[in-house]
């Protein structure tokens, strides 16, 4: 038996992941996002939703490169620096949205936020680092402006190739609140101060 | 890790703009999801997907290969690799296997992510499963080859000029 089992009956809220009955629309682009002579920052596995995006927000170490083993007196590992990678995403219109826990809504667990709300949820290292970001909802169709090397993306139109896993449940509405979901052009911007330096 | 056994560190993949949905059930259903392919060959996820009121089962016995989800990839040349840890080689000094083969990183309920050391010839790509202790019957789908050959030779190198990837 698991350790650890939710109460009965609970359920993630639709805001916290993307919906588990459907099949997502595939933004087929890589985006660059930063770069230095040790490490690459990358958003990949753009996934869309009805509902919104889920990415991951991945680091790449420069493989021929060493690695310091304690990059931080504080840290005990070379991974556990990316903990601190911070992902803010700008829309046209103003509304930002980070996954910096502080900026986060207190009640975001219970209450559904206004969109767009970023949620990131922990990461994993293999041959990096990568962590699941899930955007709550869409932008308007039109490009993602980027100063980093890759095609712009169009999410608008992979959400509408999303489709159910079973036919019989319909999909779940961008918002549930009646608020409407925040429909510009997000920009993904990297935190360049945290990546290490060239050496 | 062996150069066979994952993509390259140094290279942002080519996307394979598409999910494959290779079995469902009124209980399940499985994606082949999130295909990320390098020139020497491709990352996907194996996604399961529990019908909402369904949750997953819990099994008192110990953990055992026949609990888990098979998956056989089929190239049209008739090559194919499959999950099966018995599978994966054991290669001495430089020596690599021959492709294709299918190493399964992480492995649960809710699927895994895999690697798939070599690229298919064009033609149909089939992605078989079963999964015989959840009542998944043999299903499969089919993907055109072409994406995938077409996504890697969209893959860039990240820092060009550098020395190869150990």
């Amino acid at each position: 038996m698991p350790a650890w089992e939710p109460p009965s009956g609970y359920r993630i809220p639709a805001w916290l992941r993307p919906p588990e009955t459907m099949v997502p629309g595939i933004v087929p682009v890589e985006l660059l996002l930063g770069r230095t002579g040790t490490d690459a920052v990358l958003v990949t596995d753009l996934r869309a939703y009805p509902t919104g995006l889920a990415f991951a927000l991945t680091v790449r170490p420069r493989p021929d490169r060493p690695r310091p083993r304690r990059p931080d007196p504080d840290r005990s590992s070379l991974p556990l620096r990316h903990h601190d990678l911070g992902l803010e995403l700008r829309f046209a219109d103003g509304h930002t949205a980070s996954n910096y826990p502080g900026r986060w809504p207190r009640s975001f667990e219970t209450q559904e936020p206004d969109p767009p709300f970023l949620y990131c949820h922990g990461g994993g290292c293999e041959g990096g680092w990568r962590s699941p970001h899930w955007l709550w909802g869409l932008p308007r169709p039109g490009r993602w402006p980027s100063s980093a090397p890759g095609r712009p993306a169009n999410s608008r139109r992979p959400a509408s190739r999303s489709t159910p896993t079973w036919s019989w449940r319909p999909p779940i509405e961008p918002s549930g609140s009646g608020r409407p979901a925040n429909r510009e052009s997000p920009r993904c911007v990297p935190s360049p101060h945290r990546l290490g330096t060239p050496r | 890790m062996p150069t066979w056994a994952r993509g390259p560190e140094d290279m942002i993949p080519g996307v394979v703009p598409g999910a494959l949905l290779v079995a469902r059930t009124a209980t399940h259903a499985v994606l082949i999801d999130g295909l990320l392919v390098y020139p020497t060959g491709f990352d996907f996820d194996l996604a399961v997907r529990r019908r909402p009121g369904h949750p997953r089962q819990h099994h008192d016995r110990g953990h055992r290969w026949g609990d888990d989800l098979h998956l056989e990839v089929r190239f049209a040349d008739g090559r194919r690799a499959d999950n099966h840890p018995r599978r994966w080689p054991h290669p001495t000094g430089d020596r690599l296997p021959d492709p294709p083969l299918l190493y399964q990183s992480t492995s649960g309920p809710d699927g895994g992510h895999v690697w798939l050391w070599g690229l298919p010839p064009p033609g149909p790509l089939t992605f078989a499963c079963h999964w015989p202790t959840e009542q998944i019957p043999p299903s499969e789908a089919v993907l055109d080859a072409g994406l995938v050959l077409a996504a890697a030779a969209r893959a860039q190198t990240l820092w060009p000029g550098q020395a190869s990837s150990p």
